[in-house]
C-alpha cells in the first residue's frame, strides 16, 4: 500500500529522516517506536503530504505521490489521527465534526447523518451527537477524534500516540476497536504492552532510518 | 508567544481539515430555515423600530 524509498527530511540543518525506507502491505499492523524527536510524527506527516520531503520517492496505493493534488486523493483513504485531539476537533458539535469528512467526500447530509450515528454507536458513544466538542473530557475527545477518522471509511489508519494520557479503561476500548477493525494501520506509541496487543510488527526509528525491532 | 502558538495551532487545524478531505468548500449538515423564534425576532424588531419612530 505504501512504499517510501530513500526519504530525507531536514529540519534546521539537521537530517531527521536520512534515507528512510518503509513498506506497508495490506494487513500489516505496524507499531512505530523511537525516542522523542526521532521523526515519527514527521514521517506520518510526509505520508499524508502535509510536509514535503527534501528528496525520496513516495508511492501510495500504487501511484507516485508528488503534488498536493496526488495527496488529496489519498487523504480520504488513509485516516490520520493527530497526536493532540484538540487539533482534530474544530466544529462546535460532535455531529458536525464527525460529518465533516463524509460531507467533504461528497456524501449527502442524510447519508452523513447515518454514518455519524453508526460510527458513534460502534465506538459506544451513543447520544454524543449534540455534545459540544470543546467541553468533552480528554478521553472522550480522543474517542470522538477516532470517530471522525473512522467515519471516512478509510482503507488504512495512521494513529499518532492514540493512548497517551488515557486511563486503562479507555485504552482497553481503543485496543478492542483496533483489533475488531481488520484495517491496516501504523501506530505510534511508547507503550510496549499496547503495541504487543495490537500490532504484528514493530519498527523502530533511529538516526533517521527504520529498523525492524524485536 | 500566544500569537505564535495560535498561529501554529491554526496550521495544525488546517492540516487536520485537509486530512479529512477539505478542499476549500464548507458543507453544512443543518440547513438554515425560518423557525418560530426567527419570526418572533423579525416581528419584534419591526415593532421596536416602529416604536422608536413614533417616539421621535
Amino acid at each position: 500500500m505504501i512504499h517510501l524509498r530513500n526519504v530525507r527530511f531536514k529540519y534546521k540543518s539537521q537530517y531527521i529522516l536520512n534515507g528512510l525506507d518503509l513498506s506497508v502491505a495490506p494487513g500489516d499492523r505496524i507499531g512505530l517506536v523511537g525516542p522523542n524527536g526521532s521523526g515519527k510524527t514527521t514521517l506520518c506527516q510526509i505520508i499524508m503530504g502535509l510536509l514535503p520531503p527534501e528528496s525520496g520517492n513516495i508511492e501510495i496505493f500504487g501511484k507516485a505521490r508528488v503534488e498536493e493534488q496526488d495527496f488529496q486523493e489519498i487523504r480520504g483513504r488513509i485516516g490520520f489521527l493527530f497526536q493532540d485531539a484538540d487539533d482534530q476537533l474544530f466544529c462546535p458539535t460532535v455531529m458536525e465534526d464527525v460529518a465533516f469528512g463524509p460531507l467533504n467526500m461528497g456524501k449527502s447530509p442524510t447519508e452523513a447523518k447515518r454514518i455519524v450515528t453508526s460510527t458513534l454507536a460502534s465506538l459506544n458513544l451513543n447520544g454524543f451527537e449534540e455534545r459540544i466538542t470543546y467541553q468533552l473530557s480528554g478521553g472522550e475527545k480522543r474517542l470522538v477524534s477516532l470517530a471522525t477518522v473512522l467515519a471516512m471509511e478509510p482503507d488504512m489508519l495512521i494513529l499518532d500516540e492514540p493512548t497517551s494520557g488515557l486511563d486503562e479503561e479507555t485504552t482497553e476500548r481503543i485496543i478492542h476497536i483496533l483489533n475488531e477493525s481488520h484495517l491496516t494501520f501504523i501506530l505510534i506509541s511508547h507503550d510496549r504492552e499496547f503495541l504487543e496487543r495490537t500490532t504484528n510488527k514493530i519498527l523502530k526509528i533511529k538516526n533517521g532510518i527504520i529498523y525492524e525491532a524485536l | 508567544m500566544i500569537l505564535v502558538r495560535s498561529f501554529d495551532r491554526s496550521k495544525r487545524i488546517l492540516a487536520a481539515m485537509k486530512c479529512r478531505g477539505f478542499k476549500g468548500r464548507f458543507y453544512i449538515i443543518h440547513h438554515y430555515e425560518m423557525r418560530k423564534c426567527d419570526y418572533f425576532m423579525a416581528i419584534s424588531s419591526v415593532m421596536f423600530s416602529a416604536a422608536l419612530l413614533v417616539v421621535k
